[in-house]
């Protein structure tokens, strides 16, 4: 395995694992909850510890490889050439199509829910953040966390593309 | 993914020269080993500036080392 799928793959379960734990408590709270009240200011805090550690777990492990890999494969197995330049452009513009598609689909969510609450249905009474999300109305806080699921989402691309090009071929 | 249209002699040459290690022919040619593991297996085609770079540590023309399969 090349120095840039382990990092790759590093990057993805550090992803994972900080995208599963904001969202997985934002999405969960009541749909009454104040994103912008202090509360969610020291979730914020919450949030930016467990990010660090996660990150300073995954470069203690990808240190500890390395050691061992230089140690095999000498001095340049950190190296990156024209493979690694070129599978990581291709992850990049996959990426780019999951943000484009998924700020596109929120796009559409925002439209159909105006539409809807206007002329259709009777809005169902959300009790959590993500009924919200899908029953409306979105407040601007609501939307941000939309973008930045997406954001999450293209980063998972990126990671998860590479290492498919690279056990793959491509 | 499908395996590129390119094939290469570069397994052979590599033994024909000294059974030359993957790693000793990637730091000839400025690539890491994954690469030229990936370009023997037919899972990348090299850029024309690293298959010249390969050609050339075997003493070779680009088309004695790629062959262009369809």
């Amino acid at each position: 395995m090349s120095e840039q799928e382990r990092v790759s793959w590093v990057a993805l379960v550090v992803n994972l694992l900080i995208g599963y734990w904001y969202f997985g408590r934002v999405f969960s709270l009541p749909a009454s909850a104040d994103l912008f009240g202090p509360g969610m200011a020291a979730f914020a805090i919450r949030l930016i510890i467990f990010a660090v550690s996660v990150t300073i777990v995954g470069e203690v492990v990808l240190r500890v490889v390395q050691k061992r890999t230089r140690r095999g494969e000498g001095v340049d197995a950190t190296a990156r050439d024209e493979r690694d330049v070129l599978i990581s452009l291709k992850a990049s513009r996959n990426a780019y199509g999951v943000l484009a598609a998924a700020v596109i689909v929120v796009l559409v969510q925002i439209a159909l829910l105006a539409w809807a609450q206007r002329f259709l249905w009777r809005r169902p009474e959300p009790e959590t953040v993500l009924d919200l999300m899908v029953t409306g109305p979105l407040a601007p806080m609501h939307l941000a966390q939309l973008l930045l699921l997406a954001l999450t989402l293209a980063a998972i691309t990126v990671y998860a593309s590479r290492i498919v090009y690279y056990r793959k071929g491509h | 993914m499908p395996p590129t249209a390119i094939t290469n002699h570069i397994r052979r040459l590599r033994f024909e020269h000294g059974e030359m290690t993957q790693q000793h022919l990637a730091d000839k040619v400025g690539a890491t080993r994954q690469t030229i593991i990936a370009i023997e297996s037919g899972k990348y085609a090299p850029s024309l500036e690293l298959a010249f770079r390969i050609a050339r540590v075997f003493g070779s023309g680009v088309e004695d080392v790629f062959v262009y399969a369809l």
